[in-house]
């Protein structure tokens, strides 16, 4: 299935309610490493049935949306909180991303017929020296209103699996 | 690497457990089957990348890096 799809920043964002008589929707506290003790009503969760590839016990996990981070979003692991991936929405990357969703990935996710709105996106890698690249082969692929999420990778060559990342300046 | 031909219908034995058969063959696809023990894990080549760039890429604490990467997505 290909398509457009529009990321909304909005969909990212964590919404960290303050403890009120009125609210009584379940709040999950999770201490992280880097990001601080985070907070989540267990309907922000998104599941991932397969987990992600070389993680496939991981099915767990939430986007984060720090502006200090921008334009980059986290994925970050309900289950384990040491283990997070750096992420970038396709279309940061590549405006005219044109996404490929085999059959297999989106019975996962749910996907029918027309393409649902669809956050997708590319998992940086930051090594210790050379550039940072991003996933563009597999990209991680959110069904936000299903919150079920896959690791979509493609069988074509028509994108890289460490796409280097344009760095204003350079790094 | 061995290369070997093989038409449609016809199979090559990986050691003593793994069959690979040609099932049908078009103009710009192979279509293959293969048999192997539970244990044995097929992955297209694609899923092995992504496998190895998920492992390189997982983090447990934020890239030394960062600011200047921020700044330079910004």
């Amino acid at each position: 299935m290909r398509g457009r799809f529009r990321n909304s920043r909005k969909s990212f964002q964590l919404q960290v309610k303050a403890n009120s008589a009125e609210e009584k929707e379940a709040v999950t506290t999770l201490d992280t490493a880097s990001f601080g003790t985070i907070s989540y009503r267990d309907e922000e969760a998104i599941h991932f049935p397969l987990g992600l590839p070389g993680f496939e016990e991981e099915r767990r996990f939430i986007t984060i949306d720090l502006s200090s981070l921008q334009p980059l979003i986290v994925l970050q692991s309900l289950n384990r909180p040491d283990l997070f991936f750096l992420t970038l929405p396709v279309e940061d990357i590549d405006a005219r991303y044109d996404l490929k969703l085999l059959e297999e990935y989106r019975q996962v996710i749910g996907a029918r017929g027309i393409l649902p709105r669809l956050v997708v996106l590319a998992i940086v890698s930051v090594p210790e020296t050379g550039p940072p690249t991003a996933n563009l082969l597999g990209p991680v692929v959110i069904h936000s209103a299903h919150r079920l999420g896959v690791q979509a990778i493609r069988d074509d060559s028509r994108y890289s699996v460490a796409h280097p990342l344009a760095l204003q300046g350079g790094l | 690497m061995l290369v070997i031909r093989r038409r449609s219908g016809e199979s090559v034995f990986l050691g003593e457990d793994i069959e690979v058969e040609i099932l049908d063959i078009e103009s710009s696809q192979v279509k293959l089957g293969i048999r192997a023990p539970r244990e044995v894990v097929i992955l297209r080549k694609e899923v092995r990348w992504t496998e190895l760039a998920n492992r390189g890429a997982a983090r447990s604490d934020l890239p030394e890096r960062l600011d200047g990467l921020v700044r330079g997505l910004r």
